[in-house]
């Protein structure tokens, strides 16, 4: 299977997919093929301006929702009209030109600073420390401590490794909230396999602090 | 040429990171203590935000609100990257430099998942803007799984079809004691159940493709209304697929009693009157009351329709399933 189809391929391909329903599996292993066709094939417009991504993401959308039927378009992809390359790229540059005019009109601040002299210089680990929370503790990681510690319902003490009492859910949360304790020392510590330890991470105490996070109304 | 062209390039989908989605991982990760934090739920942030993108371009629904990845108290306490996907499971992603020959898999996403997705993202400082599904596994059992033991991404959509399927069919069993059922006893007294119709209904004027092959019937169009027929036959219409491209199909049953208070069942699908054709590789299966499969058929290309038929007992109950890819419908029946 090459990265890129031939013309006669790719257009039997197109037929096949489209003679699947949509959302079937076939239809989806066939678009999956398509897109990676087209992607690899260098034919798709390419810019580097920062709308660019999400024009391209509407595209691949559009082109799923089109291809065989017409979903959000007037009509579907026509064959005999243009190459499949040519009905995207008219798309894309329709919503690159979106992408332009509300750029024109909002100030888009850019999250990740742009390559110039200085920030040049920044190193990787400068780069997370400016993200990351700064300078205390994030409050939610204060409070999920709180929260832990004091375990009011004492419910995350009674939920413990089985035949282990000593080895309560409070205990792991409060051992895997950073600054956390490694896999290897916990296992060491508590002479328990890491698949034990971690197995009840996953199964009992994750859920626990899930059902906090939701219980505090967290919202992002 | 590196190891990831090597292996993966004919499996893997390059997608757009899209300012969006750099701003929520962005947000995500100004809420972790430290730097290593910070960059690590940066990046699967945007893993789990590529795989959704791919599974909602196929019209495969996802929950990401109730992923634990998108709760800022499980984000602090554990390094998890999950997708849930409704009524298939979770699907763990997980974020891989580009031409590395492992992805790191963390011991507490080892249980409770339905796979795994390996996506290739650059490191950050360097601002990428697109994303590589690299391929999937349907387990782990090492914290560094070699990018080489990949499936292709196709394996993926297989994998959530087979569990689907799964799914359903243990819905079935659990439900079936619930069901109504189609009593077919009560249509040979001339009693049609709600949403069945004569099977005149649904022949358009011109189709001569309804030719029933009964054995050994040449005979009856039965009467709407009668008591006590020896055969009774009804159809329904229904609709395969979802939104658009809906296939239509026509359930065709007879009930026919035999000597010894035993009937004789028909079961027959037809594609709805437009259509010549079955759609290929739609399966009608009949179930029995543990919906074990004791019958199947499949339509193979340009088949006009499909038939079953059995024998069976007063208060026998089976169900028929007409599949078409990952799309079922099952009707539950009473003799």
């Amino acid at each position: 299977m090459s990265k890129t189809l031939d013309r006669e391929s790719f257009r039997r391909l197109l037929e096949q997919t489209c003679r699947h329903p949509p959302h079937s599996l076939e239809r989806q292993r066939g678009l999956t093929q398509l897109i990676r066709s087209i992607a690899n094939s260098g034919k798709l417009w390419r810019e580097s301006t920062e709308y660019y991504e999400d024009a391209l993401q509407q595209t691949w959308i559009y082109f799923c929702q089109n291809l065989c039927e017409a979903t959000t378009a007037r009509s579907a992809y026509n064959p005999e009209l243009a190459s499949v390359t040519t009905w995207l790229n008219s798309y894309l540059k329709c919503r690159l030109k979106d992408g332009r005019m509300q750029t024109c009109e909002e100030q888009t601040k850019r999250i990740i600073p742009s390559q110039n002299q200085e920030e040049a210089q920044e190193t990787a680990t400068n780069f997370w420390e400016n993200i990351a929370s700064n300078p205390d503790i994030p409050p939610v990681l204060e409070e999920t401590y709180s929260w832990a510690e004091q375990d009011l319902t004492g419910e995350l003490r009674k939920v413990h490794i089985k035949h282990r009492p000593d080895v309560t859910a409070q205990i792991l949360i409060l051992r895997r909230l950073p600054p956390e304790s490694s896999w290897e020392s916990l296992s060491q510590e508590f002479n328990l396999s890491i698949s034990t330890l971690s197995s009840f991470y996953q199964r009992k105490c994750i859920p626990l602090l899930y059902q906090f996070g939701q219980s505090q109304g967290y919202v992002d | 040429m590196s190891i990831e062209t090597e292996l993966t390039k004919d499996f893997s989908l390059n997608l757009p990171i899209t300012p969006a989605a750099k701003a929520t991982a962005h947000r995500f990760a100004q809420q972790q203590p430290n730097p290593s934090k910070a960059e690590q739920v940066y990046r699967n942030t945007l893993a789990v935000l590529t795989v959704n993108d791919y599974l909602s371009m196929l019209g495969i629904r996802t929950d990401l609100e109730h992923s634990h990845s998108w709760n800022p108290v499980v984000r602090l306490a554990a390094d998890v990257a999950d997708l849930k996907v409704p009524d298939l499971g979770t699907l763990e992603c997980r974020p891989v430099k580009p031409n590395v020959p492992t992805c790191y898999i963390p011991y507490e996403v080892w249980d409770d998942r339905t796979g795994y997705v390996m996506v290739a993202i650059a490191d950050i400082t360097t601002n990428p803007t697109e994303a590589t599904l690299l391929g999937f596994l349907p387990a782990v059992s090492m914290t560094e799984t070699p990018i080489a033991s990949l499936h292709p991404l196709e394996n993926l959509l297989e994998h959530l079809a087979t569990v689907g399927r799964q799914v359903e069919q243990s819905t079935i069993a659990t439900d079936s004691s619930s069901r109504s059922r189609v009593n077919l006893s009560e249509w040979l007294q001339g009693q049609v159940t709600e949403g069945w119709r004569s099977v005149q209904y649904f022949l358009s004027p011109d189709s001569q493709e309804f030719a029933f092959n009964f054995r050994g019937d040449a005979q009856e169009q039965v009467p709407a209304t009668g008591r006590n027929h020896s055969s009774s036959r009804h159809g329904k219409l229904l609709n395969l697929g979802m939104k658009l491209g809906e296939q239509q199909v026509v359930l065709i049953v007879e009930i026919k009693a035999t000597t010894d208070n035993r009937f004789r069942v028909f079961v027959q699908v037809h594609p709805a009157s437009g259509s010549l054709y079955l759609p290929t590789g739609l399966t009608l299966t009949i179930l029995d009351a543990q919906a074990q499969t004791f019958l199947q058929a499949e339509a193979r290309e340009a088949d006009n329709f499909v038939k079953l038929s059995f024998r069976g007992t007063p208060g026998e109950e089976f169900s028929t399933r007409i599949a078409l890819e990952n799309t079922a419908i099952t009707e539950f029946f009473k003799i």
